[in-house]
């Protein structure tokens, strides 16, 4: 990449977070209940989602993506949005949030921790810099899907309507597209490793959610370890790289089911609005996005069950239906083109109870356990560690996620895997571990955020058992359980 | 009143399970070192090499590609012949905005037995007449040619009849 398009590159990013700022004073009545990391953090995706349905309505209307309309629709929804709010750009970017105090200084582990995340974030930012698109998906799925936004409209493309292109699969949402599609708007020409930029820039970004989140629930040295496990974790730092969409839609529905998860522990309106409008990107960003929006309304109403007073269930009921409409209909221009084209059906044709493949059931069972135990993937590179291992065993052991809201977080990663698993069973691919692991690695990222959330808790619970006196152990163990998950002291301990 | 013989020990044993959580996390999150390699990997590999050199380390095939799009002019409609699923989906990406195609009946092309059973010889005229530029033949190491009147002698050559073993 010639450093003269970094400008650009860098300009494309910044409006992207404009956007995401523009949605968040929109929808946030006081933007400063964030930390400024969050807030910060939040416009990305929100900027993601924000401007790829537009783009789609704009090519499906013949209009070819332009830098300066773009830019100047971001400038006056940005202006327009913070006037509304009275919080001045300056502040919104930079001041602390309502519950940040003082900063506390760092010890020795904790810095350690922090190096860990900046030399991977650091390392993985520069190695995308230089290697441009390659992998097999990105290529031929998602890159031919970006050159066609960039050099044609959804209009006057033919692109979904050639049979012979079935191999790229035209039904596949198309915000990721779009977004190349931008930076290479912005940079003037086709770039397919200019465009690459919005790769790290999705790790980077998920990190300071997931910490920003965590730091919500647990202590610091908690969710920075947490955190490193995230930011290090190999096969998320090999896929952070490839132009394929399952990173961005790990970014988009975790943001979500971060802001959901607020919803369920809080009951907070707006964190809900957020979640739902998360969760139309998701729905924009890969097909499986619907099985999330499925899952996360599924955790919602399971905490609306467990969690609040009987006498407000219906309420929440109701917002929780309002969450699912926004997102259908965020995505619904989307989902109403998606159905006029023709899937040509290959692996995951023949769906229905009468193809399913009851006997595959054990051999998928034992692909699910490898993919997760395996140390090395069949190309020899690293997959998880022991990630799973250590969560088993911090859920077996440790109990007070085991109440609401955090079971929800468990629900959500069931319902996603068992949706995924069924899915495969309708198929007819082949279940082994030689056919499906690359294909399972890439699944699994998306299904991870929860499992962040509920490892961190498990760690905590451990970190405070050690941090305290024996005695006092019961005492925070019944204060846990009665503040349904998250005792007082924690939450004070963790600011 | 509580009991404080079996609380204790019930706390002892939490703190036991505990030391052994947090010590697999300290293992996990030593393990970082395994998933920075990929990225130094990388790094190493393509440093100081320009973005065509990048490419062909990061995956020859594409390098190949990209150089053989860049052959043909920008507008070029390209014919290809004797496809084979890979080479073909990959040219797709990497000749656009040039227009590829194997098919004059937007037939179907997506399992290996389809691209089998390719038979779509074009005719020179459907080649005039949909305004195709070049055909591209894959049989024998593959042949380019321009679309001009009397390719259809070329295109009817016996050695080009038959499908590649």
């Amino acid at each position: 990449m010639p450093l003269s398009d970094l400008p650009l590159e860098l300009f494309a990013i910044a409006v992207i977070f404009a956007a995401g700022a523009a949605v968040f004073c929109a929808m946030m009545p006081d933007p400063l209940r964030y930390g400024r990391m969050e807030r910060l953090a939040y416009c990305y995706p929100l900027g993601l989602t924000a401007l790829g349905m537009p783009m789609f309505l704009f090519s499906y209307c013949g209009f070819h993506l332009n830098t300066i309309a773009v830019t100047l629709a971001v400038a006056l929804a940005l202006i327009a949005a913070t006037m509304v709010r009275k919080v001045s750009l300056r502040k919104f970017f930079t001041a602390l949030g309502e519950s940040e105090t003082a900063r506390l200084s760092l010890n020795e582990f904790e810095w350690f921790l922090v190096v860990i995340i900046l030399l991977c974030l650091g390392t993985r930012t520069l190695a995308s810099m230089l290697a441009p698109l390659n992998d097999w998906d990105g290529v031929c799925i998602w890159g031919i899907k970006a050159k066609v936004l960039y050099f044609n409209t959804v209009k006057t493309t033919d692109y979904f309507s050639r049979p012979e292109l079935a191999f790229s699969h035209p039904n596949y949402p198309l915000l990721w597209p779009f977004m190349y599609a931008w930076v290479c708007t912005v940079l003037g020409k086709w770039d397919d490793l200019g465009m690459l930029i919005l790769n790290p820039v999705n790790l980077i970004v998920f990190t300071m959610l997931l910490y920003a989140t965590l730091r919500k629930y647990v202590v610091r040295p908690v969710a920075l370890s947490v955190t490193v496990i995230m930011a290090s974790l190999p096969a998320l730092l090999h896929y952070a790289e490839c132009g394929q969409a399952d990173v961005p839609l790990m970014l988009i529905s975790g943001a979500s089911l971060f802001c959901l998860f607020e919803w369920m522990s809080e009951r907070r309106k707006d964190s809900l609005w957020l979640a739902a409008f998360l969760m139309g990107g998701a729905l924009f960003t890969k097909q499986e996005g619907k099985i999330l929006l499925i899952a996360q309304f599924c955790a919602g109403a399971l905490s609306v069950w467990l969690g609040g007073p009987v006498a407000h269930r219906k309420k929440y009921f109701g917002q929780l239906v309002f969450y699912g409409a926004v997102a259908v209909i965020w995505a619904l221009p989307w989902l109403l083109f998606e159905c006029g084209i023709t899937n040509y059906a290959w692996d995951f044709g023949g769906t229905g109870v009468s193809t399913f493949r009851w006997g595959e059931i054990p051999t998928l069972c034992k692909t699910i356990i490898a993919n997760g135990l395996y140390f090395y993937n069949q190309v020899h590179l690293a997959k998880w560690d022991y990630l799973f291992p250590i969560l088993l065993l911090g859920l077996l052991t440790q109990k007070t996620w085991r109440h609401h809201p955090w079971t929800g977080l468990l629900l959500v990663f069931i319902l996603h895997a068992g949706a995924i698993g069924a899915l495969f069973l309708v198929s007819r691919v082949e279940l082994t571990m030689q056919a499906m692991e690359i294909a399972f690695e890439r699944y699994t990222l998306v299904m991870l955020s929860p499992l962040w959330l509920l490892l961190a808790k498990c760690v905590n619970d451990a970190w405070l058992v050690w941090k305290k006196p024996a005695s006092s152990v019961a005492d925070e163990s019944a204060l846990t359980r009665a503040a349904g998950g998250h005792s007082g002291s924690q939450r004070a301990s963790a600011r | 009143m509580t009991q404080p013989g079996p609380q204790r020990s019930a706390t002892q044993g939490q703190q036991v399970i505990a030391y052994i959580v947090l010590l697999a996390v300290l293992v996990q999150v030593s393990f970082f070192f395994f998933g920075l390699l990929d990225p130094i990997n990388r790094i190493t590999s393509l440093w100081g090499k320009a973005l065509e050199e990048r490419r062909a380390v990061v995956w020859q095939p594409g390098s190949a590609f990209k150089a053989a799009a860049d052959r043909f002019p920008e507008n070029a409609r390209i014919y290809m012949m004797y496809p084979q699923p890979l080479v073909h989906w990959n040219c797709v990406y990497y000749f656009y905005p040039r227009l590829v195609t194997v098919t004059m009946t937007n037939g179907v092309y997506r399992t290996n037995e389809e691209y089998n059973d390719w038979n779509e010889r074009p005719t020179e005229d459907w080649l005039i007449a949909n305004g195709f530029t070049h055909v591209l033949n894959f049989k024998n190491g593959g042949r380019i040619w321009q679309v001009r009147p009397g390719i259809g002698q070329i295109l009817n050559q016996p050695e080009e009849t038959h499908a590649p073993q």
